[in-house]
């Protein structure tokens, strides 16, 4: 669990939230807004009472006036539903002298895992390549954290990827509006991946996506003559990296504005985390970005 | 082919370096697993194929640059022998290397002889070391020399910088020979094709004479000569001092005959008379072709020229030859000369008289009619005699030689059969007054016409006599005959026009003065040879000398001794590379010196005509090539030295690889 989560980052945890910007449906709850009328703290509306219901929630002092009974009704606080989607394609496993984009991605999988456990909501975890890897369904104990945990920790890299066969996946399996993390290097078709985005957001789905990024897919920092290998296919190119490189650069730059603009056109949060900067730095990135709506 | 610098080929295998610098930087090759494969792939990446045959090209360039840059240190040099059909690389051949004199004269820039070893040299280093080669040329006895080479083709490049140019004329068909020898020698299949090429200016002289020589069957000769020449026939001049001064007064007089011997008429020799070393005279003569001039030098020596060296030079602008001729002359008074009878008006014999004696006057030339005013004579004096014949003409001609006057007699024959003309068909050529007629022969004499007389002799009782020319009918037509000191030239003519048209001829004048001049050079006992013809020897039929001595223009001092061959004394083997002098010791004379000339046998410049050297070697195919045809032309011998353009094309792969590199990375 170290390897995870060190007590540093736990500390800085502690002091945060991740609430869902949007209202979520949970069976408990907690801090976020359900759009379930319940019986709360914060007043929402009345309604005539009828048979049945709970009478404890008669409102004495509209029925002195009106000598009707009413139910008040609170806006109710529920607990989310967060499920983390997680890339375990080949390509992840770039940066493997150093930290892998996989290796990053579990902390920080695991970092929101802990976030939104110690908030009491739920947490699940879906591993994915091309194919569904694992899937971890919603808890909200702490002791689930560990079960993620393990899970992460028995995951490798392999096969190509297939954002939008995991999220066909967790479509069906969701029957609750709840909170989406993908964290992945969108290495997948552009169009397709874009097109289920709109659809779980229309599903009301609210979707946080973590576009991993190794420094040297950003800068191409190699010299010389390069002889590349498709990590998730079996291609080589030879290629001078010096003479493509603003190129390249270019090219993965509208790659990633593709996915920015298309994630702000559905609401999406959208951001990139580069495995060089500090988890934490990461976690708090993503928290800071969502308090500022 | 070949390499001057032949060990930078050590450097070769270089050209690996680059082989394994490709593999190494191959092997070197990062290989990254890249996830955004698919960005990359959509980069401009020049593809695969094309970066595989610029890396190829890249390696094959720089192995091109190593190439280069060593062959360009190495410096290959093409040569070879061109087209000619009779001539390959890899067949025994012998070099014939004509250094005579007439090799000298320039052309184009450089001399025949020049040019000659640089198409020998070219040819022999293209040779390859296990063929067997020979060189031959004149050495300084005139005789043919042969430096062989069985497995070193570098001994004839040596002997050809050694060798020198030689005064005689070059024997082709000694040289022939003694090559025929050379591949007999080798114990080669008889079918084995073997080659001669010979390198000459021309061999007219030598084709015309005698037999013709049987060679091996198997080969095959080229004839490397100038054909191209604009000349008419390259051609020198040939030059001789006469061997005595003249003494008259305080001043001498040396003659110097000139000849152009087939050459055009259009550069002017300029003939130089040093004394001391310093120039007393010098003269420009203009000949036309087959032209003699004799120049006469009158000078006045600062004292007693007598055993005194005079240097005497022929400058010819077209060779490339040191001419300079050494000479010690001795010395004698002006002669005087009395013509009695009908050649008082005659002006052949003033002429044949100033030819050489160029101070005669009126006082040293007296004319008289008749016997009885014939004044005293004195000894030395000549008598130039053409009266009719009658015993007091006889009387007083005996009288007169006894006394050792000279006498040169015109003699009308008493049977003469008018109608019927005659020619002069046999001539004593050995005897010194013809030395100038000696490459001519008999021929020079053609032009001699007489009527038919019957043999006749003038003062039969006189028996020393030697007949110098005779005509068809073997009648003697000129006489030397002798008594005591004195010396009588006989023509049986009438020293007119009347019997012959002998005075009329252009050998009239010169045997004229011939004669005066041997009748002098007989007076103060200078012996026969004298009147030297050829370089090689000198007879004496007289004297007998104790000692010879050759002295060379440097001082060098050579001892000779004279053989007593068939009644002569022959002094043979006498080193002539150089002109000089020898002085003469004979028991109770004087020391006496004799220049020895620079011989005139070469000097037959005619054009070489193949048709003519066929018939010296009739039965081997023979080849001609240009001497001076351009090397690309088809001259004998290529040789590119093509360092230059090696060491571009170095620079342009450079320049190609550092273009090719820079794209590349």
């Amino acid at each position: 669990m170290r390897k995870y989560l060190d007590p540093a980052l736990i500390a800085q945890l502690h002091r945060l939230e991740l609430k869902a910007r949007l209202v979520v449906e949970g069976s408990l709850s907690g801090m976020h807004k359900s759009p379930y009328r319940g019986f709360s703290v914060e007043f929402a509306e009345h309604k005539s009472y009828f048979p049945g219901d709970d009478i404890r929630y008669i409102d004495w002092k509209l029925y002195g006036k009106t000598e009707k009974y009413f139910i008040k009704q609170y806006e109710e606080d529920t607990n989310l539903k967060g499920y983390i989607v997680l890339d375990t394609s080949a390509s992840m496993g770039f940066g493997k002298d150093k930290l892998s984009k996989f290796d990053y991605a579990g902390k920080i999988a695991v970092a929101l895992s802990y976030l939104m456990l110690s908030q009491r909501d739920s947490v699940g975890l879906l591993a994915f390549n091309n194919d569904i890897v694992k899937y971890v369904p919603p808890r909200n104990n702490m002791i689930h954290l560990q079960n993620i945990i393990s899970v992460i920790d028995n995951l490798n890299t392999r096969y190509d990827t297939g954002i939008c066969k995991a999220f066909q996946y967790l479509a069906s399996r969701i029957r609750r509006r709840g909170l989406i993390v993908l964290i992945s290097d969108l290495i997948d078709d552009q169009g397709k991946v874009l097109n289920y985005l709109r659809y779980l957001r229309h599903m009301k789905h609210e979707l946080i996506i973590l576009h991993v990024v190794h420094p040297d897919e950003l800068e191409l920092p190699y010299h010389g003559t390069v002889r590349f290998k498709n990590m998730e296919y079996s291609d080589t190119l030879m290629a001078a990296p010096d003479r493509i490189r603003k190129d390249y650069q270019s090219k993965i730059q509208s790659f990633i504005d593709t996915y920015r603009a298309g994630c702000w056109q559905e609401h999406i949060d959208y951001g990139i985390v580069r495995v060089d900067e500090p988890v934490e730095k990461a976690v708090l990135d993503i928290i800071a970005r969502r308090k500022k709506r | 082919m070949f390499f001057a610098n032949l060990w930078y080929l050590w450097f070769i295998p270089i050209i690996v370096a680059p082989i394994l610098l490709n593999i190494w930087k191959k092997q070197r090759i990062k290989e990254i697993d890249f996830p955004y494969f698919s960005l990359i792939q959509a980069s401009d990446v020049t593809n695969l194929t094309a970066l595989h045959i610029m890396n190829l090209l890249l390696l094959l360039l720089r192995m091109l640059l190593i190439v280069g840059l060593i062959l360009f240190m190495a410096r290959p040099i093409f040569s070879g022998f061109n087209a000619t059909p009779v001539v390959t690389e890899h067949i025994p051949v012998v070099f014939i290397y004509d250094n005579s004199v007439s090799m000298t004269y320039t052309h184009n820039g450089t001399t025949l002889s020049k040019k000659a070893r640089i198409q020998i040299a070219s040819a022999v280093k293209a040779l390859p070391a296990d063929i067997p080669a020979g060189l031959i040329f004149m050495n300084e006895q005139g005789n043919m020399e042969l430096v062989a080479s069985r497995s070193n083709p570098e001994r004839l490049l040596y002997a050809l910088d050694n060798i020198s140019v030689q005064y005689y004329r070059f024997d082709l068909k000694q040289a022939l020979y003694t090559a025929d020898s050379f591949f007999r020698s080798l114990s080669l299949p008889l079918k084995a094709r073997k080659n001669i090429l010979i390198f000459t200016d021309n061999q007219q002289y030598n084709a015309s004479l005698g037999d013709s020589v049987d060679l091996l069957p198997s080969v095959h000769v080229t004839v490397v000569y100038p054909q191209k020449m604009n000349v008419g026939g390259a051609g020198w001049f040939g030059y001789k001092f006469s061997d005595r001064l003249v003494k008259r007064g305080e001043k001498y007089t040396l003659s110097a005959d000139v000849r152009n011997f087939a050459k055009h008429s259009g550069s002017e020799p300029v003939v130089r008379l040093f004394e001391n070393d310093v120039l007393i005279e010098e003269s420009f003569i203009t000949l036309d072709r087959e032209e003699t001039v004799t120049k006469q030098f009158y000078f006045q020596p600062e004292d007693d020229i007598s055993l005194k060296k005079i240097r005497c030079a022929l400058l010819l602008p077209d060779f490339d030859i040191d001419n300079t001729m050494y000479l010690v002359a001795p010395v004698y008074d002006t002669p005087r000369i009395i013509i009695i009878g009908a050649l008082q008006e005659s002006v052949f014999i003033r002429a044949a008289a100033m030819t050489y004696f160029s101070d005669i006057s009126q006082d040293n030339l007296l004319t008289v009619t008749s016997l009885d005013k014939v004044p005293d004579l004195n000894a030395g004096d000549i008598v130039i005699c053409c009266v009719d014949r009658s015993p007091e003409m006889d009387k007083w001609i005996k009288n007169a030689l006894s006394n050792g006057i000279g006498v040169i007699a015109f003699v009308p024959p008493q049977n003469i059969m008018e109608g019927t003309l005659t020619s002069i068909e046999n001539a004593n050529l050995r005897h010194p007054i013809f030395a100038p007629y000696g490459l001519a022969g008999e021929r020079a004499f053609e032009s001699i016409h007489v009527f038919n007389y019957e043999r006749d002799t003038f003062l039969p009782e006189l028996q020393n006599r030697l007949v110098l020319l005779k005509t068809a009918q073997g009648v003697p037509f000129m006489e030397q005959v002798s008594l005591r000191d004195g010396i009588m030239f006989v023509f049986y003519d009438s020293a007119g026009e009347r019997l012959s048209n002998f005075v009329r001829t252009e050998l009239y004048v010169p045997l004229m003065h011939r004669a005066l001049d041997h009748i002098l050079a007989s007076r103060i006992g200078l012996p026969s040879y004298f009147n030297r013809t050829v370089g090689d020897r000198f007879v004496i039929t007289a004297d007998i000398p104790s000692s010879v001595t050759w002295i060379t223009p440097d001082g060098t001092r050579f001892e000779r001794d004279s053989l007593f061959i068939d009644g002569k004394y022959e002094i043979s083997g006498l080193p002539v590379a150089l002109p000089g002098y020898y002085t003469l010791m004979r028991d109770g004379h004087k020391p006496v010196s004799i220049a020895y000339n620079i011989p005139q046998g070469e000097g037959d410049m005619t054009p070489l005509d193949p048709a003519v050297l066929k018939r010296l070697i009739p039965d081997t195919p023979t080849a001609y090539v240009d001497m001076f045809a351009g090397e690309s032309e088809g001259g004998l011998v290529r040789r590119r030295d093509i360092g230059i353009q090696i060491l571009i094309a170095c620079l342009v792969v450079c320049f190609l690889e550092l273009a090719v590199a820079n794209r590349f990375s």
